[in-house]
């Protein structure tokens, strides 16, 4: 009888019997993880997300240097990420793009956060709860990162996207073509929007002062 | 004046560069990704108690002054309602219930001696608890 005979005597190893071969996915490019992420391979994202999340949190870090929003910055980065890969376009890299999602995920959080100003007037009991954890994120990112706390809370004061131009210009050393490039503004916006965020920085720090470190 | 602002913009610039040294923590959202995007709810309490276990207990907690600030402020009608529990959850016993029963009884009887017009023969003894010839009643009746 044919299927009575053990695999190893007709040339297959044993091991690979108990675990056959499947695509390493640690070892495929990137377009390689796309295309089968595309298909709702999780395991495929997953290894992206693997991939990319040390340089994605790298970045967002200097919007939000508070731990607990800069985790949800970094996931909703890479969901937004998933839900848009088909408008990935192979001809440009993927860390790029990527990079753009999470810029523009961060001028989001700053837009945000411009609209809805720390307020103790909300007394609800959830309200409290996230004002106190907002206050433990705080003081725990003093503690670790006290210049990027400082710099935001500076900036904080600035519209949305002044405080985004400054945060790539100063945080990220990132050239104004790059900064262009990644908001999708022209280079001369770019430049005059850079010009005014500075104007309105000096004028901030003149009337409230900066910390001498 | 030009310069002032100068000097400020420097400080800060200077503040940024300090800030471009500083490293991010790490942080692995994957498990949060997998159940956003899988709609799994067991993963996302995986991905809570995950970053549960990276968090640290706080060191310095002393409680005492909160302690001694609770029982200070705790307003005295409590400890009378922890009273009143007491008996009552006291009364709920058999035997309270019949040592309560026997109190009630000899109190009735007490009372009804106690209104029965005096006899010729008893008037003398009536002004001394002696004249009664059982020592509880005696007690009951006169107090003595």
């Amino acid at each position: 009888m044919r299927f009575n005979r053990p695999m190893t005597e007709i040339g297959i190893a044993e091991e690979c019997v108990q675990n056959p071969p499947v695509a390493d996915e640690s070892q495929m490019e990137d377009a390689e993880l796309v295309k089968l992420a595309r298909e709702g391979d999780l395991g495929a994202f997953d290894e992206i997300v693997r991939r990319h999340q040390d340089n994605i949190t790298g970045l967002l870090f200097r919007f939000c240097p508070h731990r607990s929003d800069l985790e949800d910055l970094v996931q909703e980065t890479m969901i937004k990420a998933f839900k848009n890969l088909s408008k990935w376009k192979e001809t440009a890299p993927f860390t790029s793009w990527l990079k753009k999602i999470a810029v523009n995920t961060g001028y989001d959080y700053f837009r945000k956060k411009s609209r809805q100003p720390a307020s103790l007037a909300d007394s609800s009991g959830e309200a409290n709860e996230i004002a106190l954890e907002q206050l433990e994120d705080r003081a725990e990112a003093r503690r670790r990162s006290p210049y990027t706390e400082e710099v935001q809370r500076l900036l904080a004061t600035l519209p949305a996207d002044d405080r985004t131009v400054l945060t790539l210009q100063y945080l990220h050393d990132m050239p104004l073509q790059e900064i262009a490039d990644q908001m999708d503004w022209g280079l001369s916006k770019t430049k005059i929007k850079s010009f005014r965020a500075k104007r309105k920085l000096k004028e901030k720090l003149k009337t409230y002062g900066i910390s001498r470190f | 004046m030009e310069s002032h602002d100068f000097d400020e913009l420097k400080s800060f610039e200077e503040l940024a560069a300090r800030a471009r040294n500083e490293k991010a923590p790490d942080v692995d959202v994957r498990l949060y990704v997998k159940a956003a995007l899988t709609g799994d709810a067991l993963t996302g309490f995986e991905a809570t108690a995950a970053k549960s276990r990276r968090e640290e207990a706080p060191a310095d907690i002393d409680v005492r002054l909160l302690v001694r600030a609770a029982l200070l402020t705790a307003p005295s009608g409590e400890n009378s309602s922890d009273w009143m529990d007491v008996l009552l959850r006291a009364f709920r016993l058999p035997v309270m219930r019949l040592a309560m029963t026997a109190c009630f009884v000899a109190l009735f009887i007490a009372s009804t001696a106690a209104n029965k017009p005096p006899t010729t023969a008893t008037a003398a003894a009536a002004d001394s608890a002696a004249g009664l010839e059982d020592p509880v009643m005696a007690f009951l009746v006169t107090g003595e």
